[in-house]
C-alpha cells in the first residue's frame, strides 16, 4: 500500500469513526476514581514481524508525555492531581488505566485537556524511541535472571514458531524496531476502534468526571452506553499451522548450579476454549492446580511431599487453543522423588479421567460462588477485568449467570474428565526443565524415553528461534 | 425455696458466663466516604476485633494478625517464625485435613511472615462464615501438628528459600545486606532463616513457638464484608469466648550499635544486570523523623516520578530504581537501589549513582513535593477500597503500631513534612554510614 493511500485510511479511522463506548460501573465510596478502557486490539493486529514488539516500544512511548510535553513534564500535569496513567497491551486486546483523587470543588478540566493532548500526540520522536529501545533489552536480559518466566517465555517463543507459525523476535533485532510502526498500530488500530469496553470503580456521584476522561480519549462524538450490551465476540485471528498435533518434547534449557530445577508440563490441543468448554476448563483447572491447598498436584507434590514451594498452572489458552500446562519448583537435591510423583499424577489425570471421577470431595457445587465472588470483588480492578473477558474472549454470555446464585451452578463430572482426556490425546506434549543438562537427560531417560530431547544451552536462549 | 434460690444461682453463672465470653464496645472509628470500623475487645483472652461491613459484596474477609516475626526469633532457630505460619494450615483438634475444607469454601487463603509480624487471611462467601469462624478459632489454640506434618512442611520451605534465596540474584542480594547492615539485632536475618537452622529445628521447637507466641492477646483479628455484627459477635463469643490471655514477657531484643563508617561488598550471582542497593538504618513507626524518610526516599526514586528514576532510568544508565523506608518496630533499613541496563559495569553504575544523588537537593522544590503528597494520598485511599487489602491493613498496622488506623493518621503526618524537613532527612543520610552491595555477574552468567 503506498503512503497516499495509508495517509487516506489513517485520517478516515481518526475524523470519521464513531466509538461506541459501554461501561460497567462498580460504584465505591471511597473517593478514588479508576477507570479502564479495554480496545478490542493487540499486538496480533500488528500487520508485521516482530509485531508484539512493535507494540512494547508503543507501550514504552505512550508512557514517554507528548509531543511537546516530555515524560517530565507531562507526569508533573498529572501529579497536579495525583492522578496515575498506564497503559497495557496483550496479543487481543489493549487498555488505558486512568485513576485520580477526587476533591470537591477541584476543577479537573486541564487534567482532560492533558490527556486529551496526550491520546491525540504522544511522543513519537527518536530520541524516545532509542531510549526505548534500550529499555526492551534490559527486559529482555532480565528475563534471564529469573528461571520460571525464562522458561514460560521460551515455551511460549517455541510454540509460536512451530505450531502457529508466527515469527519470534530476537534480542539482536531490537535495534531494527521502527517507530513508524508503532505509531500506525496506534493511529489506525488503537484510536480508530469502533467500539470500547470500560469497567469504572468510583463514587456514584462522578459521571462527569468518568465522561470528561472518555471524551477526552474517544472525542465528543462518543456514544457512551451505561447499558450492557450484546456483543459478539472478537474472532482470533491466529490458526494452528498443523491438524495433527503429536510431538512429544524433552527441552532443557542448561544452566547449571540451580539449587531447584524449574519444571513445566504442557500439552496443546487442536480443540479451541470457547463457550461451550470454558465452565469444564475452569472446574478442572480448580480441581487440578489453582483450587487452594488440596488442588490435587499442589496437595500431592507439596502437600503431602514437600517436594516444592509452588506447583501451579500457567496459561489456560494458547491463542484459544485449549491446553494443560503446570509449573513447579522442586529441589534439585530431590528431583528424582518430584518426578516420580509427577509422572504417576498425570496417568489418571489426563489419560484416563480417573482423578476427575473419583475425586470424593463436595467441590463441585461450591466452587462457583467462591470463584465468582472473588473475582467481583477483588482489588478494584474486577469490573475492568470483566469488561476484558467480555470484550475478547468469551463474550457477554459467559457472565449471564453473574446475578443468579452460584451455588445452583453445576456441571458433570464427565464432561470435565472429557474435557482433559481429549486435550492430551491429541494434543503436542512438552517437558522443559531448566538445570544442568546431564542431570536432566536421566530424568528424561528414565520417566519420558519416548520424548525426542532439545537442550538449549544457556547462552543461546535469548537468540533462540 | 430452694428451688427459687438455685434457680438465681443458675441465672447468674449463665449471665456470669456470658458476660465473660462477650465482646465488648470500645469505640467507632470514622475513615473517609462515610465508611466506619467497629472496634471490640474481649476482656478474658485479650483479644482485639474490629469489624467493616460492606453489605452486598458476597464474601467476608477475615484477618487473623499476631504479634510475632522473625524478630522474636533466637540465635540459632532462625526462619522458626515464617515456618511456623506454614503449620498453621495444618489439622486442629476439631478440623482435621483443613486443606479440604478450604477447597470446598471456594475461597482463598493465605499467610505472610515479616520482621514483626505474622499475618492470617482468608477471604470467602458469607455462606461459611460460622465455620471459617470455628475453624480460625481452633488453629489459634488448638493445632494439632504431627512430626511427619513438620518435615513434610519444611521440605516446602527449604524450596521456598532455594526459590527465593538461592536461585534469584536479587534474593541473594537482600540477603547479604541485612546481614553485613546488622550486628546483632534479629532484623540481620532474614525471615526465611539460616538453611542449617531449618534443618535442625525439630516439632518440639514449632511446639514451644506455638504455646509462647499464638495467644489471643497477642492477636487481633480484623472482618471485612458480607455480614452483620451481631451475629459476628455472637460467633466470636461462641468459638473464643472460653480463651484465656497467657503471660507476656517482651524479650530483651539488642540494640544495634551506631554505624562508624561504611559497609561495602561486592558479591556474584547469576546475573545478567549489575546493581548498587544502599541500605541506611531507618526509623521505627514511633520516630517523628519517619514521615520525612518515607517521603524523601518516594522522592528519591518513585518511577515515573522520582528524581533517580529521570537521572538515572531516563538517562539509560539503569534499567530500574526502587527504594523503601517504611517503618518498623525496631529501627530497620530504609533502602535505595538501582538496576544497571546490560552492558553497564558496576564500576560506572555506582559512580553514577553517587554522582546522580548529589543532584538531588536542587531537584527538590515545593510543587514536587506536594504532588508526591498526592499519591501518598490516593495510594491510601485505594488501599480503603479493598477488602483484602483494607482487611490486611488493619491487622498489619494493629499488631506492629497498637494502632490499627496508623498509615490512616500517618497522613496527617506526611502533610505536614516540609522541604526543609527532607532536606535533612537527606542530608542525615551520610552521617547515617550506609551499608552498600555491589551485585555484579558471577562467572555463570551469560
Amino acid at each position: 500500500m503506498n503512503n497516499f493511500f495509508r495517509l487516506i485510511i489513517i485520517l478516515f479511522s481518526i475524523n470519521f469513526s464513531i466509538a461506541q463506548v459501554n461501561v460497567d460501573w462498580e460504584a465505591d465510596p471511597v473517593p478514588l476514581l479508576s477507570i479502564e478502557v479495554v480496545f478490542p486490539v493487540g499486538t496480533l493486529d500488528v500487520a508485521t514481524k516482530q509485531s508484539n514488539y512493535h507494540v512494547n516500544l508503543l507501550s514504552h512511548i505512550l508512557r514517554s508525555g507528548t509531543i511537546d510535553l516530555n515524560k517530565e513534564k507531562f507526569n508533573e500535569g498529572l501529579g497536579d492531581f495525583g492522578a496515575s496513567l498506564g497503559t497495557s497491551f496483550s496479543e487481543f486486546s489493549s487498555s488505558v488505566t486512568f485513576s485520580f483523587p477526587v476533591s470537591d470543588g477541584e476543577n479537573y478540566q486541564p487534567l482532560f485537556d492533558l490527556i486529551k493532548k496526550w491520546w491525540s500526540s504522544p511522543r513519537f520522536i527518536a530520541a524516545e524511541s532509542e531510549l526505548a529501545k534500550t529499555k526492551i533489552k534490559a527486559s529482555i536480559k532480565s528475563q534471564l535472571d529469573s528461571d520460571p518466566k525464562l522458561q514460560l517465555a521460551f515455551l511460549k517463543k517455541y510454540l509460536r514458531k512451530n505450531l502457529f507459525g508466527l515469527d519470534n523476535f530476537k534480542y539482536s533485532q531490537v535495534d531494527s524496531l521502527k517507530l513508524e510502526l508503532a505509531k500506525t498500530f496506534f493511529e489506525t488500530k488503537i484510536k480508530s476502534s469502533t467500539k470500547a469496553w470500560v469497567g469504572v470503580i468510583g463514587p456514584k456521584n462522578s459521571k462527569a468526571l468518568v465522561e470528561g476522561f472518555l471524551k477526552a480519549i474517544f472525542g465528543e462524538q462518543a456514544t457512551i452506553n451505561y447499558q450492557i450490551t450484546k456483543d459478539k465476540i472478537i474472532n482470533n485471528k491466529v490458526k494452528l499451522v498443523t491438524d495433527k498435533l503429536t510431538e512429544k518434547l524433552f527441552i532443557n534449557i542448561d544452566k547449571p548450579d540451580r539449587a531447584q530445577i524449574i519444571t513445566t508440563v504442557a500439552a496443546i490441543s487442536p480443540s479451541k476454549y470457547n463457550i461451550n468448554n470454558y465452565v469444564q476448563r475452569d472446574f478442572a483447572d480448580s480441581l487440578y492446580f489453582s483450587g487452594g491447598f488440596n488442588a490435587v498436584f499442589f496437595d500431592e507434590i507439596r502437600e503431602k511431599k514437600g517436594l516444592a514451594y509452588y506447583v501451579q498452572s500457567v496459561w489456560d489458552r494458547m491463542y484459544d487453543q485449549n491446553m494443560i500446562s503446570l509449573i513447579f519448583n522442586p529441589q534439585a537435591s530431590r528431583i528424582d522423588e518430584a518426578f516420580e510423583v509427577l509422572t504417576k499424577l498425570l496417568v489418571p489425570a489426563f489419560k484416563t479421567g480417573e482423578t476427575v471421577k473419583n475425586f470424593k470431595q463436595p467441590r463441585w457445587e461450591k466452587f462457583w460462588q467462591g470463584f465468582v465472588n472473588s473475582a467481583l470483588m477483588s482489588d478494584g480492578t474486577a469490573m475492568a477485568r470483566l469488561a476484558k473477558r467480555k470484550a475478547v474472549v468469551l463474550g457477554q454470555n459467559s457472565y449471564k449467570n453473574i446475578n443468579s446464585d452460584p451455588m445452583k451452578w453445576s456441571t458433570d463430572r464427565k464432561k470435565v474428565s472429557d474435557y482433559y482426556v481429549n486435550i492430551w490425546k491429541n494434543s503436542s506434549k512438552f517437558i522443559l526443565t531448566l538445570g544442568n543438562f546431564k542431570e536432566t537427560k536421566k530424568l528424561q531417560s528414565k520417566f519420558f524415553a519416548d520424548y525426542k530431547v532439545i537442550n538449549i544451552p544457556f547462552k543461546d536462549v535469548v537468540e533462540y528461534d | 425455696m430452694q428451688k427459687i434460690i438455685f434457680g438465681f444461682l443458675l441465672l447468674f453463672m449463665v449471665s456470669a458466663c456470658t458476660s465473660e465470653t462477650e465482646f465488648k464496645k470500645i469505640k467507632k472509628h470514622s475513615l473517609i466516604g462515610g465508611m466506619e470500623v467497629n472496634e471490640y475487645f474481649h476482656e478474658k483472652s485479650g483479644l482485639q476485633v474490629f469489624m467493616h461491613p460492606k453489605p452486598g459484596i458476597k464474601q467476608i474477609v477475615y484477618v487473623t494478625a499476631f504479634r510475632v516475626g522473625s524478630r522474636h526469633e533466637e540465635p540459632g532457630k532462625t526462619g522458626l517464625a515464617h515456618l511456623f505460619e506454614h503449620m498453621m494450615f495444618k489439622d486442629t483438634k476439631n478440623f482435621k485435613n483443613p486443606n479440604l475444607l478450604h477447597t470446598r469454601w471456594g475461597g482463598y487463603i493465605n499467610a505472610y511472615t515479616s520482621f514483626d509480624l505474622t499475618l492470617y487471611i482468608e477471604s470467602f462467601a458469607k455462606s461459611v462464615f460460622e465455620e471459617v469462624v470455628a475453624y480460625e478459632a481452633d488453629r489459634m489454640r488448638n493445632l494439632q501438628m504431627t512430626e511427619k506434618m513438620y518435615k513434610t512442611e519444611r521440605g516446602a520451605v527449604v524450596s521456598e528459600r532455594k526459590r527465593g534465596y538461592e536461585d534469584r540474584a536479587t534474593g541473594k542480594l537482600y540477603w547479604e545486606l541485612f546481614k553485613l547492615a546488622f550486628d546483632k539485632h534479629p532484623y540481620k536475618t532474614l525471615p526465611i532463616g539460616h538453611q542449617k537452622d531449618l534443618d535442625a529445628s525439630t516439632l518440639a521447637d514449632a511446639n514451644a513457638f506455638y504455646k509462647k507466641f499464638y495467644a489471643p492477646n497477642r492477636a487481633v483479628i480484623i472482618i471485612v464484608g458480607d455480614f452483620k455484627e451481631k451475629q459476628a459477635l455472637k460467633l466470636l463469643s461462641k468459638n473464643y469466648g472460653k480463651f484465656e490471655k497467657e503471660e507476656w514477657i517482651e524479650p530483651v531484643i539488642p540494640a544495634e550499635p551506631k554505624r562508624t563508617k561504611l559497609r561495602r561488598k561486592e558479591i556474584a550471582a547469576q546475573t545478567q544486570t549489575v546493581y548498587v542497593a544502599d541500605a541506611h538504618l531507618g526509623y521505627t513507626f514511633e520516630q517523628s523523623e519517619l514521615p520525612s524518610e518515607v517521603l524523601m526516599c518516594d522522592l528519591l526514586t518513585s518511577p515515573g516520578n522520582g528524581y533517580l528514576y529521570f537521572a538515572l532510568v531516563e538517562k539509560g544508565i539503569a534499567k530500574s530504581v526502587g527504594g523503601d523506608c517504611t517503618g518498623s518496630v525496631d529501627p530497620n533499613l530504609s533502602l535505595i537501589y538501582a538496576q544497571g541496563n546490560p552492558g553497564v559495569s558496576k564500576d560506572k553504575l555506582e559512580k553514577e549513582y553517587l554522582a546522580a544523588l548529589k543532584g538531588f537537593p536542587a531537584w527538590l522544590d515545593e510543587k514536587k513535593l506536594r504532588r508526591l503528597k498526592k499519591y501518598y494520598l490516593a495510594n491510601r485511599w485505594e488501599k480503603l477500597r479493598s477488602p483484602t487489602s483494607l482487611a490486611t491493613e488493619l491487622g498489619d498496622s494493629a499488631v506492629t503500631t497498637g494502632d490499627p488506623f496508623y498509615s490512616f493518621n500517618f497522613l496527617k503526618k506526611i502533610d505536614t513534612v516540609s522541604l526543609t524537613d527532607i532536606k535533612l532527612r537527606f542530608n542525615s543520610m551520610s552521617s547515617r554510614n550506609p551499608t552498600r552491595i555491589i551485585l555484579k555477574p558471577n562467572k555463570g552468567s551469560k
